[in-house]
């Protein structure tokens, strides 16, 4: 799973990045997010073939939270390219920030989608219940312990002889 | 019905408020507060007919023929309950004049004694995942365990018994190791020898050699269950025991158990109980097949009809074991609130190591109780016992019986 990047530390790597490298890499960051836009798509439809209900809206939720992402790096991306243009550094390193940001956090978002599909199964959290219906005409005994045959006792009987 | 089964039945009905079918029959919140317990005194008074009373002689220092007596059981004794929340206590103890009445045979009052019960059971930690369970049976009563003694004996037996139930999570699993210590003893109601023709040296016929049988018992044993449906579970079963006689160092037995089987319900109204196993047998090298199936018909949650067929594998005097197959059906039944309908059937075949001697029994039991009031019961019953053997200097041991008897019990 992808680590999220905090913004100072995101900042910093900006401000180290020449300004013509950020525009290449803030493109290869919107490739990458639209592929895995595609990727988590693939996998909304493999849910909805499963019918399991729980499955799609657990992909659902993961995929619009990407899709906002990708809007945003989109116009970070267009800002991006015009305050290089403008040579405006502080801008340039602010917009780079936010589309390494999406990206870093698009990546997780793939996992947990993954997670959504393969591995629900496993995951429990507080807000996981499990109901288990019994029938309602059940005796309320335990007839797993039955109460055991009688044991074997004898009764001979006594003798007097009365002298 | 011989008076362990009928103490026990009555107890269940009574005494036991939490067995099943007696549910109905609960004495409810009356008795005497005892803290977050309570302590119910009860009396019981039963007149039976015997047609087995005993051997009663003419007066003239002779062995008489088997004949039948009028016998009246006056019980009185008490039950303590007391469901704290981190234990769950009970108490059950009573005592029992047994008189022969002389109704019918002036010569039959000899054998009048006095009998009594105990049980005590304890469960520590029931919630919990591991619990801890104390408990001890105490009984002297005119009857045994031990099928082969062919006279009227009087019976001290104690079973001081613990367990370590295990059952973590939701209790689906459960995982038992226990253990108990077993003492019986016998006195002769009368030292008469009474088989034909005499056999002094045999203890079945003479009353007088019966401490050779008195033995302790000790048991390990360990169960294991898995409910894999909310009403139905496989499990497994072991246990060993050490027997050893106060005289008779030549039957001392090493008897071990092992099992596995499925209970629990197939449909909602048909349960089951399917056990096989082993029993071996080491001081004798007698080894066996042990089986336990029943079909249990659950008419209601108070009401059932089932049958069934069982096979084991016992300790005894003087053979080391026996096997015992018997097959058996029961019935039971509550109506109205009031009424309880119970009939019981069972034959035993009885085979002893070495294969000289083989027993049968035949027993039914049957009758009804009504409680009129919560301290009013009243109940009527029939039971019949026949018992044949092959050995034929134990003849006394060969006998019918047939028992009708009127109980009522005042209970608080």
């Amino acid at each position: 799973m992808a680590q999220a990047v905090s913004p100072s530390t995101a900042a910093e790597k900006a401000a180290s990045v020449p300004d013509p490298e950020k525009v290449q890499r803030s493109a290869d960051g919107l490739a990458r997010m639209r592929e895995v836009l595609k990727d988590v798509l693939s996998k909304l439809e493999e849910a909805r073939n499963t019918k399991d209900v729980v499955k799609l809206n657990c992909v659902n939720e993961k995929l619009t939270q990407i899709k906002g992402l990708l809007r945003i790096s989109e116009q970070a991306d267009v800002s991006l390219q015009e305050a290089v243009a403008r040579k405006e550094t502080a801008a340039a390193e602010h917009e780079f920030t936010k589309v390494t940001i999406a990206r870093q956090k698009v990546d997780q978002l793939r996992s947990e989608a993954e997670e959504c599909i393969g591995q629900l199964a496993f995951r429990t959290d507080e807000n996981l219940t499990v109901e288990v219906e019994t029938p309602q005409d059940l005796p309320k005994n335990d007839v797993t312990n039955p109460e055991p045959p009688p044991p074997l006792v004898v009764r001979p009987p006594p003798a007097s002889p009365s002298t | 019905m011989n008076a362990l089964r009928r103490k026990a039945v009555l107890l269940a009905l009574l005494l036991a408020p939490s067995a099943g079918w007696a549910q109905a029959t609960t004495i409810g919140d009356n008795g005497l507060n005892m803290g977050e317990g309570r302590l119910h005194p009860y009396v019981d008074a039963e007149l039976d007919y015997d047609s087995a009373a005993g051997f009663f002689g003419p007066g003239n220092g002779s062995i008489g023929s088997l004949t039948g007596e009028w016998i009246l059981h006056v019980r009185p004794g008490f039950r303590l309950e007391y469901p704290a929340s981190w234990v769950n206590l009970s108490l059950n103890a009573d005592l029992d004049r047994v008189q022969y009445l002389g109704l019918a045979n002036p010569n039959a009052a000899e054998p009048s004694h006095w009998e009594g019960a105990a049980n005590f059971e304890s469960s520590f930690n029931q919630k919990g995942a591991v619990e801890f369970d104390l408990g001890d049976n105490f009984s002297y009563l005119q009857q045994t365990t031990d099928p082969v003694i062919g006279i009227g004996v009087l019976t001290l037996h104690n079973e001081a018994h613990a367990s370590l139930p295990i059952h973590p999570g939701g209790g689906a699993l459960s995982v038992t190791p226990g253990g108990s210590i077993t003492l019986e003893q016998y006195s002769p109601i009368d030292n008469s020898q009474i088989c034909t023709p005499p056999s002094p040296n045999d203890p079945n016929c003479n009353p007088v050699l019966l401490a050779n049988f008195n033995f302790v018992d000790v048991q390990g044993n360990l169960a294991a269950s898995w409910r894999f449906l909310p009403k139905t579970a496989v499990s497994i079963m072991g246990s060993y025991d050490a027997r050893a006689y106060q005289n008779d160092p030549t039957n001392a037995a090493q008897l071990m158990h092992a099992g596995a089987g499925l209970t629990g319900l197939l449909t909602s109204k048909i349960a089951v109980t399917a056990k096989l196993g082993w029993a071996q047998e080491f001081a004798k090298a007698t080894g066996t097949l042990t089986a336990h199936a029943e079909l249990n018909y659950l008419v209601s949650d108070t009401s059932n009809m089932r049958i069934g067929y069982l096979r084991d594998l016992q300790s005894v005097p003087q053979f080391g074991v026996y096997a015992d197959d018997r097959g058996y059906a029961e019935l039971r039944f509550f109506l109205g609130g009031r009424l309880t309908l119970r009939a019981y059937g069972a034959y035993d075949a009885l085979a002893y190591a070495g294969g000289t001697r083989s027993d049968q029994m035949v027993t039914i039991d049957a009758g009804p109780q009504y409680q009129f009031v919560r301290w009013l019961i009243a109940a009527a019953g029939y039971t019949f016992n026949y018992r044949n053997t092959n050995v034929t200097q134990s003849a006394l041991v060969n006998y019918t019986r047939n028992v009708g008897y009127v109980r009522l019990t005042l209970t608080y």
